[in-house]
């Protein structure tokens, strides 16, 4: 009988209850996951309500796309993303006044368009849905989210601010001071105004403690009494968010000169004030209870199988959205290439590896294949640098030039990342790629001789280590093998490679002191500021590194009033640091690959300024112009099914 | 004291000599059972592996080559390579070593808990017997992967506690089985002629108890290691098995998932050498039933 | 029997506060807390907010005799994982799906594994009989997954006949059942084999070929309804791991069953999910436990079970 037992035992420990690793995906983005889901569309840029048939819409999206090879290998731009200048100048961008009451009726279709009736766009959601709000838990929510109210800000498809809720904003002389023109006439669906009121209600409902929201930090340092509020010690209507003049002027105060604050509030999506008052802070987990200001409402929501969303009818904000109806069917990320095979998804990102090789294969499918720019992830070993070994700089040197990033691209990665000798990615504001990639550049000699001289020749009397992987899926886990076989054959230096759960790993590096001495991560922006990616390596921040000169370099930026050139140097000379004092080994920039059907198209999908066509950061969220820039031809009807 | 010895003299030499001749039988009996043999030869082809593999293997198995990530079966590696261009060959000849390892260990610790408790419980019965049953009770109830996530979360991954967590979860079955044993054989008609002449419980135990008992328990361990083997699979899914750059049948089983749809290679070897390991232990444990319960004759 | 079941049933209570005790204990001493998940550091004072939020400042055994003391009456708390729900609704909603599957699957294989071991045991090392040992080890060897991407790869990819997931529709039903059904139906098989080999060269059997009894007569009369004893052994533990679910099968094939919640309750630390699945096991299966002694005497009138709990063959 025993193995009856035996092969329960078997059973519960076996291969079923398993695949999670894959379903509990890596927290891609920030913006509820697929960093990839991103689209940008060119209308906001053009400022106005107009409908997508101004731009000359192209018959495919996927047409004539360059292949995702030469899309990753796409030059860099010369120009960042100017979403600091725009703010630093404190000039207002010429936003209109959006109100008008063309924005509420449905956009007029392109010519190539389908049926309303059939402007439905179908995703898979891949994360775990706890919520919808970005300020009831930000990790939580479905891939598509953040369509029921509009943030003050939103980004084009060139990274550029652009007003949204807010028609304009001002900063004070001191650069501490923000205000922002609310646009007049937005409307929630249950008939109340968009007002400041609202934005200062969500504000302080982010940073009560008796929330204890999940992103407290994200604001900490820079409103005015924000970290006193998150403990407490200050009543929450000291808050720096304040109702300015009148009911449409809102008013930021910062705790330094922050000329990066407009690129944070693409994340200020306003909660209703009502709402919250009457619902509470899970309002809008149910249709009944949901209000919006945004371009959709939630129609229904059936847990653990799939979400709708139909298009709000009270709307008034500037998008001009051609879906009627969003569905996004939750799935474990697993699933996603083969429902895109069987046309029973519209858009997926992240193949595995084998999915994106059968898919570059298949004369079809190698057109739907797109490389984005994600949210500038970077992937990069890290030391703890207060501990043997790792506390010489010659053994972390020695590491940093044993990975044959050249060869990873190739063999591993293809178009699904490009080789990373420094922090900040292609494309990235402060982006200095070229004129670094010396300092950790591939040099197996070199390697071999630093150890030699940290007192180590050919690996002897060196430890045994383990590298930590934050729950890493099948392609960062052959990476992190291959760098360690690198590293066991050049350097002869034992390294196994522990792929651990996320909750294991996150508690483990952030101990004081921390308890991972060598592991492999990744970082993927939250707003497009080189202090955003850089504040990672702050004292006290995710790593044991401690440099002041770094520190110093990265804060006086930070809140330095004055020209861009200048700012963006200061942080380049601070990311010089870091790449050289090598508490990090920079391994690839993510460019994650899309696949998007040939009957969804638009604006959103037309190259931008670096000439990259695909969806953008940060996805199809009311926080960039996409919800205007996709609309589905009229070949859908001959793949998508029932 | 005298009248008890004669007894006790007596009983194992009619013991011994049984057994013998069981044992004969027994033997003759497998030797002629065709899956047996066959189940054994591949057994023993396994454990041959895994004792030369430094010798079998045409590369280290940490040696890779990203120029050669991929590759299909060829004569240059004759089943081909993985992702980061480890050959292919040199990896299964290492993970089998790993998987029969943690079979063997896994099944050895579970012995060495299950069998004492199983043993003490059957013999002792009454109040030991209670308090190790309401154990085994509460480990069945315990959702073995819990168990294996929570464990390993604490003590941490890597091949030695993988072997020990299979270990600890195995035992139960080792322990009932034991128990039970012991319980059906007190009953048995030579058991009650030994304490009729009056043989002490010990000495029943011993003589008669345990070498009967072994029997189906050689069986149950020889079903076992498969299990065990499985098991390390198992959590090699769940990202908290055998570490790399360590090979192991299972997580290389595992590991294949986002790439077989191409790279069929990288899932076929390693199921079928889990197949065959399962294959061959669970022959040798059908035809060590069959030779050893008489019943079945 | 009456004395039996009541001891039985106090025993099942015991388990239940014991598994409870250790899974308390275990899940506080993993690292890691429910509400740790952001890419950066969390303020103190938040994570100091969030722990006191979710009781989870309190001392551990307050913690454990609050929850405790709770469950008694029913309640279980709010899962982490969806502050929407409360624990007993999200089984309610869950669980059933997971049963339909499972019931299924228990029917389609058992029935089929009963069949197969049959015909292989009464054509012993005769071809049929190694087929059917080959494909049942085969069965329980080739990963579930392995079987899944091909189902799907093969009836929905290739002959576009089925959706390769979702929930509501009896297509869905076909494939996540033949994925789940094959490793119970191989093992099934591969038991009935056995013991129907045990039986057919049992005394009583031989004796009843001898007195002229038809073979069908013998086989129905004598061999199958003996075989069903020690079948009942095998079969009757993998009930509450089928009907509990399985997280590869309800994962791959979009299945909003109760099978993932064992393990994602687990990875998100969410405390009142996994001390109530916990308890839903154990309790599941010690009646599960029960129910097969019961059984055990329907079927062999020479067992009787016993104040003890000791079961005599």
């Amino acid at each position: 009988m025993s193995e009856g037992r035996n092969t329960i035992d078997r059973d519960s420990l076996g291969y079923e209850r398993i695949i999670l690793l894959h379903m509990r995906l890596r927290r891609r983005a920030l913006l509820g996951g697929s960093a990839g889901a991103a689209a940008a569309a060119l209308l906001a840029a053009c400022g106005g309500s107009t409908a997508p048939t101004a731009t000359p819409a192209p018959s495919s999206g996927a047409a004539g796309a360059p292949t995702a090879a030469q899309s990753a290998a796409t030059p860099i731009p010369t120009r960042a993303p100017v979403a600091v200048a725009t703010t630093v100048s404190g000039s207002a961008p010429t936003g209109t006044t959006a109100a008008s009451p063309a924005a509420t009726s449905p956009a007029a279709l392109p010519a190539d368009a389908a049926a309303p009736d059939q402007q439905v766009y179908i995703v898979n959601t891949t994360n775990e849905v706890k919520v919808f709000d970005f300020w009831e838990a930000v990790y939580a929510r479905p891939t598509i989210n953040s369509l029921f109210s509009e943030p003050l800000v939103r980004l084009n498809n060139d990274y550029e601010l652009q007003p949204a809720s807010a028609e304009s904003w001002k900063v004070s002389d001191d650069g501490k001071t923000w205000t922002f023109k609310i646009a007049p006439g937005l409307v929630w669906n249950d008939g109340n105004p968009v007002t400041a009121d609202d934005w200062v209600a969500t504000f302080q409902y982010g940073a009560d403690p008796k929330h204890a929201w999940d992103f407290t930090w994200f604001f900490q340092g820079i409103i005015k009494n924000w970290d006193d509020a998150i403990t407490g010690k200050v009543p929450l209507d000291q808050l720096g968010v304040k109702r300015g003049g009148d009911a449409n002027t809102l008013i930021f105060e910062t705790q330094a000169p922050s000329p990066y604050l407009p690129a944070m509030l693409v994340y200020s999506w306003p909660l209703s004030k009502a709402a919250l008052a009457k619902s509470g802070p899970l309002y809008n987990t149910k249709p009944e209870t949901s209000v919006s200001s945004g371009p959709f409402v939630l129609t229904s929501w059936q847990k653990d199988q799939q979400i709708v969303f139909e298009r709000n009818p009270k709307y008034k904000g500037k998008l001009t959205p051609a879906f009627t109806k969003i569905v996004q069917k939750i799935a474990d990320a697993k699933t996603n290439f083969t429902a895109y095979q069987n046309n029973e998804i519209d858009y997926t990102d992240h193949p595995a590896p084998a999915e994106l090789k059968i898919a570059q294969g298949d004369p079809d499918l190698s057109k739907q294949i797109f490389s984005s720019n994600g949210d500038f992830r970077t992937f990069y070993l890290f030391f703890d640098v207060n501990t043997p070994p790792f506390d010489n700089l010659k053994v972390r040197q020695a590491f940093s030039h044993i990975v044959d990033r050249d060869a990873i691209q190739k063999s591993i990665l293809g178009p699904a990342g490009t080789q990373a000798y420094s922090w900040l990615a292609p494309g990235f504001p402060g982006s200095q790629r070229e004129a670094v990639k010396d300092i950790q550049k591939f040099d197996v000699a070199l390697a071999k001789q630093l150890l030699a001289d940290a007192g180590f020749p050919d690996g002897k009397n060196f430890p045994k280590q383990t590298m930590w992987l934050r729950n890493a899926v099948a392609l960062d886990q052959a990476i992190a093998n291959a760098i360690a076989a690198s590293i066991k054959q050049n350097l002869n230096i034992d390294v196994e490679v522990s792929n651990k759960d996320t909750k294991l790993f996150t508690d483990s590096l952030t101990a004081k002191p921390t308890k991972i001495p060598f592991g492999y991560v990744s970082y993927g922006m939250d707003f497009l500021d080189p202090f955003n990616m850089l504040s990672v390596w702050l004292s006290g921040g995710r790593h044991s590194w401690v440099n002041k000169d770094f520190d110093t370099k990265v804060k006086t930026a930070a809140s330095f009033i004055g020209p861009t050139d200048q700012r963006i140097k200061m942080f380049q000379d601070a990311e010089r640091i870091l790449v050289s004092d090598a508490p990090g080994v920079f391994i690839y920039h993510e460019t994650p690959i899309q696949l998007i059907k040939p009957y969804v198209t638009g604006p959103a999908l037309q190259p931008d300024k670096s000439g990259n066509k695909s969806l953008h950061w940060p996805g199809y969220t009311t926080a960039d112009s996409s919800p205007s820039g996709l609309y589905i031809t009229k070949d859908v009807t001959k793949l998508r099914k029932g | 004291m005298g009248t008890s010895a004669t007894a006790t003299n007596e009983l194992p030499l009619a013991g011994t000599t049984r057994t013998r001749t069981n044992l004969q039988l027994a033997t003759q009996r497998f030797v002629h059972h065709r899956l047996a043999m066959a189940g054994l030869a591949i057994t023993l082809v396994l454990v041959f592996i895994a004792l030369l593999a430094p010798l079998l293997a045409p590369e280290p198995y940490y040696y890779s080559d990203l120029a050669q990530a991929n590759e299909f079966p060829s004569h240059h590696h004759l089943l081909g390579t993985d992702a980061i261009g480890h050959d292919f060959l040199s990896r299964m000849i290492y993970g089998v070593r790993t998987s029969l390892l943690v079979g063997f260990v896994a099944v050895l610790i579970a012995c060495c808990i299950g069998m004492p408790l199983g043993l003490v419980a059957g013999l002792r019965g009454g109040m030991t017997d209670f308090l190790v049953m309401r154990v085994v009770d509460v480990m069945t109830a315990f959702p073995g992967i819990l168990f294996a996530i929570f464990l390993i979360s604490v003590v941490g991954g890597g091949l030695f506690n993988v072997i020990v967590v299979i270990g600890l979860t195995g035992w139960v079955t080792i322990c009932r089985l034991m128990r039970a044993q012991l319980l059906s054989l007190r009953e048995q008609e030579y058991v009650t002629a030994a304490r009729a002449m009056g043989a002490s419980e010990a000495a029943i135990a011993v003589r008669h108890l345990l070498p009967n008992a072994l029997a189906p328990m050689i069986i149950a361990i020889a079903l076992a290691i498969p299990t065990a083997i499985f098991a390390e699979a198992g959590l090699s899914f769940l990202g908290i098995g055998i570490n790399e750059p360590t090979p192991s049948l299972g997580k290389m089983v595992s590991d294949s998932a986002p790439y077989i749809r191409v790279y069929w290679h990288l899932g076929f070897f390693p199921t079928l050498a889990i197949a065959l390991a399962m294959l061959g232990f669970t022959f040798v444990g059908d035809g060590l039933r069959d030779a050893l319960d008489t019943r079945l004759g | 029997m009456g004395r039996y079941i009541l001891a039985r049933l106090a025993s099942l209570l015991f388990v239940l506060f014991a598994v409870s005790l250790i899974t308390f204990l275990l899940m506080h001493t993993v690292p890691g807390g429910p509400f740790d998940v952001g890419e950066r550091r969390l303020p103190e004072a938040t994570h100091q907010a969030q722990l006191r939020k979710y009781g989870l400042d309190k001392p551990l055994w307050e913690q454990y005799v609050r929850y405790m003391w709770h469950a008694v009456h029913l309640d279980f708390g709010i899962p982490f994982q969806s502050p929407t729900d409360s624990v007993i609704g999200l089984i309610k909603r869950a669980w059933p799906v997971t049963i339909k599957i499972g019931l299924l699957t228990i029917g389609i294989s058992y029935t089929l594994g009963v069949l197969l071991g049959f015909i292989a045991a009464l054509r012993q090392n005769t071809w049929v009989d190694y087929l059917v040992t080959f494909g049942a080890t085969l069965g329980l060897t080739v990963p579930n997954f392995v079987v899944a991407i091909w189902l799907v790869l093969i009836l929905s990819v290739r002959f576009q006949l089925l959706p390769t997931g979702g929930w509501g529709s009896p297509k869905q039903y076909i494939m996540p059942v033949i994925a789940y059904s094959l490793a119970p139906m191989a093992l099934v098989a591969r038991y009935t084999r056995v013991s129907i080999l045990e039986v057919l060269h049992a005394d009583y059997v031989r004796t009843a070929r001898a007195k002229g009894l038809s073979e069908r007569r013998v086989l129905v009369g004598h061999v199958a309804r003996n075989a069903l004893i020690p079948l009942v052994t095998v079969i009757g533990p993998q009930i509450p791991n089928i009907l509990t679910g399985s997280i590869f099968i309800e994962s791959t094939f979009r299945i909003p069953g109760l099978g993932r919640f064992f393990v994602t309750s687990t990875f998100t630390r969410d405390y009142p999910m996994i001390l109530a699945l916990v308890l839903l096991v154990a309790a599941l299966w010690g009646i599960t436990y029960l129910i097969t002694d019961i059984l055990y005497t329907v079927l062999d009138p020479r067992i009787r079970l016993t104040g003890a709990a000791v079961m005599r063959r």
